[in-house]
């Protein structure tokens, strides 16, 4: 199950979006690690997250290591707070996601300074802002999809 | 935790300064091919139901349309010929070896982008086992595209010419100035950096390729120049320039061969 939604995320995180548009597209990878690690931490930790992150890399076509490395951190972070994030309303969750999307977008960030000219401006944090957009929808729809997967 | 982060870090240096993972990458890119080919299946999709259930008047405009243009083409082709004919009789003339040949292309599917807004690639579902190979031009029906960057067996990266890490030697086809087209990371516009102020450009100008650097042929068209701004306190122009390649509306592309061709050129004495 897990394993299903990470595929479908890298699906979303390649589909084609047009260009002014794609600064937008939420982090669904990050946001897919961060349920799993808050719902399932026994089962996603840290090495699951590298991974994820290490396959997301080779299909996005960016430096490798890069989403393996930020993922890893989120999903360090997540497992250190997970029995606090799911007490939290929908909108504390939004703002967690916010603040996590974001330090994985900084380390991503971080990365292409090193090996490319990445964007110069604070247009990669937009990703942030959709990511904690959507992530009360998100997040009832994986809980649904959680519970259908246990039936 | 703390190995995993070393780890990565590892992997970022190792792919940063060497190319041992080339490897790796090639065999992500064949897993990758296929998330490239299922996000591309809804825009398929559409397009074969507007090909097969279109109305018959919107098939038949366009068969005319595309009767007339094959119509005209074949006419300028005409005249081609005899052009390509008296442009060998003169560089004969000259004395000059390198003739002008038709370059071998390879048409190519787009099948996905680049996820990163900040990079403008493009994939193509073409790779290795068609002969494409790091480096080759790619070209669609109005222009130059961009260029070869990654190859995997059954599909390959193209690199656009508007990307902020690219840059293509051109000239002004008027008078033969010759200047570099670097990308701004927008697909409509394109800079040439430290053009001198006494400088003939003009707007309206056609930019083709120039053939300096060996990379891209001669003479293919890249941009028209869209604004001239002189600012007395600057010491360049400012250039800006429109790409004549539809980056973002093609459908297919045109890989272009012509390695034969050059390994020919250095033979003849």
């Amino acid at each position: 199950m897990v394993s299903l939604t990470v595929l479908a995320s890298f699906l979303l995180a390649v589909y084609p979006i047009d260009y002014p548009y794609n600064w937008f597209r939420p982090e669904w990878t990050a946001m897919v690690v961060i349920f799993w690690s808050i719902t399932l931490p026994e089962r996603v930790g840290v090495a699951y997250a590298w991974f994820t992150g290490l396959l997301l890399d080779g299909i996005a076509g960016v430096t490798l290591g890069q989403n393996a490395l930020s993922l890893a951190i989120l999903a360090f972070i997540c497992h250190g707070l997970y029995q606090r994030m799911r007490n939290f309303t929908a909108p504390q969750q939004a703002a967690l996601v916010f603040v996590l999307v974001g330090l994985h977008l900084l380390v991503g960030y971080w990365v292409q300074s090193l090996t490319s000219s990445p964007a110069r401006h604070l247009y990669f944090l937009a990703a942030a802002l959709s990511s904690a957009l959507v992530w009360p929808l998100f997040s009832v729809l994986m809980r649904y999809v959680y519970r259908v997967s246990l039936r | 935790m703390l190995i995993m982060g070393l780890l990565g870090l590892l992997l970022i240096t190792t792919d940063y300064h060497s190319q041992a993972l080339v490897a790796l990458r090639s065999g992500f890119n064949v897993v990758a091919t296929p998330f490239y080919w299922l996000t591309s299946v809804p825009g398929r999709v559409m397009q074969w139901n507007e090909e097969n259930w279109g109305s018959q008047e919107s098939m038949l405009e366009e068969n005319q349309r595309l009767q007339q243009e094959a119509l005209i083409l074949n006419g300028r082709m005409l005249k081609m010929s005899a052009l390509v004919a008296d442009n060998a009789r003169l560089r004969e003339l000259f004395n000059t070896t390198a003739l002008l040949k038709t370059d071998d292309v390879l048409i190519a599917e787009i099948i996905g982008l680049s996820p990163r807004p900040d990079q403008q690639i493009i994939i193509i579902d073409k790779g290795r086992n068609h002969d494409v190979s790091v480096g080759q031009p790619v070209i669609d029906a109005q222009g130059l595209m961009g260029q070869v960057v990654e190859v995997s067996p059954i599909s390959a990266r193209i690199l656009l010419i508007a990307d902020t890490s690219h840059a293509v030697p051109v000239q002004i086809n008027r008078n033969g100035v010759r200047s570099v087209a670097e990308g701004v990371g927008r697909l409509d516009v394109l800079e040439l950096r430290h053009v001198a102020a006494t400088t003939d450009i003009v707007e309206g100008d056609l930019l083709v390729s120039s053939g300096l650097g060996g990379r891209f042929p001669v003479g293919y068209p890249v941009a028209t120049v869209s604004s001239v701004v002189h600012d007395p306190g600057q010491p360049f122009l400012t250039v800006q320039a429109t790409p004549m390649a539809r980056l973002s509306q093609s459908r297919h592309v045109l890989v272009v061969f012509r390695g034969e061709q050059r390994n020919r050129a250095f033979e003849t004495p």
